[in-house]
């Protein structure tokens, strides 16, 4: 069971993900745009941050730099289409980049625990959807 | 032939050269740069369908594998797949509508129209839509004015105008539209009923104002512009195709309009519909 926030501002997405998640047993807060997810980041302690990278007003990699220099060591799962522009973007900010394919988190613990300094996960957004499986 | 008229022939052929040298590095870089702006849009539709796609996809498969918490979670599962259904649906016509326009053979049904009407009517349909209901705030100066106007369409000008406004514009910022009228709308019609002669036409303005980030003068011309972008707006993250406000101006135009956009850096925009009042409904309306 995990405390996750979820970042997106399109509803549909994320009244699915918010159940869902809930489904599996973790406590989900959705922040609709970054102003509200530092906010929120800011206010209790969350196990994952879910970023979605297309934000009103403050975009997804600007909020993810804001929270790191803000102190927040949360793990952070940028949703993107655009990996590649996303590493980029995110790159030398940050100790690990790693890309997840196929919409799935693969073994998340485990990487989290193996570099816990600053973790940022860019996952790759395939297709027409996202499924998380083997959350902590 | 003498040395002078040499040179002369030269220079002329050198000048000729040139020119046309000019004119198809000119034509050139535009091709280029219209098959850019194409291949953006082609990129900025993708993305437009990809959101409303990927919530119904995760929300249909909630319902069949019946993952879905509660009755009430159901049916605004249902509202929100409604309501996406219709984005889609809107984005879609967006486009056929705009390639029709573009070749000319966007058709239009002109009768006359209460403006006050399709202002706010359009305005309250807005503002369900996003939120609160004071997020769009309305100012008519001037009822019972009529404009000879295809409804659908003056209203998707009007819902475009809104749209961008509502993406631009910070979320606690309120929209405000406003409806005036002058010119010929005051002194139209004399005691015995008969339309005074020589009167100038009217004009109904609709104007969009928000207190977004405004649009740099250097940007102030393209935006018009099918599939333009301006660089800010990519840069913001913001979602859109770059047709909506090509849409705007084909709609106005055919209507007898034009489209006056006001705005500076850092104070918002103001985008405002002219069209010309219908002389035939001047003072009838009771």
């Amino acid at each position: 069971m995990s405390r996750i926030l979820v970042v997106e501002d399109e509803p549909g997405i994320a009244l699915a993900l918010e159940d869902d998640l809930t489904l599996e047993s973790h406590r989900v807060t959705v922040a609709d745009d970054g102003v509200k997810a530092i906010a929120a980041a800011r206010a209790e302690p969350f196990d994952l941050i879910l970023l979605d990278v297309m934000l009103p007003h403050k975009d997804g990699f600007e909020v993810c730099r804001e929270l790191r220099r803000a102190g927040l060591r949360t793990p952070i799962l940028m949703l993107t289409a655009k990996t590649q522009e996303a590493e980029k973007v995110m790159g030398l900010d940050m100790a690990i980049t790693e890309r997840v394919v196929d919409n799935q988190i693969m073994n998340l613990r485990r990487k989290v625990e193996a570099d816990p300094a600053n973790p940022v996960f860019i996952a790759s957004v395939r297709g027409l959807g996202y499924r998380f499986d083997g959350l902590p | 032939m003498d040395a002078h008229d040499l040179v002369r022939r030269v220079g002329v052929i050198g000048i000729l050269v040139v020119v046309g040298g000019y004119v198809v590095a000119r034509a050139t870089f535009r091709e280029l740069e219209v098959a850019r702006l194409q291949r953006e849009f082609v990129a900025a539709v993708s993305h437009e369908f990809r959101p409303p796609l990927t919530s119904m996809k995760h929300l249909v498969e909630m319902l069949d594998q019946d993952a879905v918490p509660s009755e009430e979670r159901r049916r605004l599962y249902y509202r929100v797949l409604a309501q996406e259904t219709n984005r889609l649906q809107r984005l879609v016509e967006d486009l056929l509508d705009f390639q029709r326009m573009e070749a000319g053979r966007a058709v239009y049904a002109m009768a006359p129209l209460d403006v006050a009407e399709l202002v706010e009517s359009v305005a309250a349909a807005f503002a369900g839509q996003h939120g609160s209901a004071d997020r769009v705030v309305v100012r008519i100066a001037q009822r019972g004015v009529l404009v000879r106007a295809d409804a659908e369409a003056l209203s998707r000008a009007l819902w475009n105008l809104l749209d961008n406004a509502a993406k631009y514009a910070p979320a606690d910022t309120p929209i405000a539209v406003e409806l005036s009228a002058d010119g010929g709308a005051q002194g139209g019609v004399a005691e015995d009923g008969a339309v005074r002669q020589g009167v100038a036409r009217g004009v109904v303005r609709i104007s969009v104002r928000d207190r977004g980030p405004g649009i740099a003068a250097s940007d102030q011309a393209r935006v018009f512009d099918k599939f333009y972008r301006a660089p800010s707006a990519i840069a913001a993250g913001v979602k859109g195709t770059g047709i909506g406000l090509a849409i705007v101006q084909h709609i106005v135009s055919a209507h007898g309009g034009r489209v006056v956009l006001e705005s500076r850096p850092g104070d918002g925009c103001s985008f405002t519909i002219e069209v010309p009042v219908d002389e035939q409904g001047l003072g009838t309306r009771r």
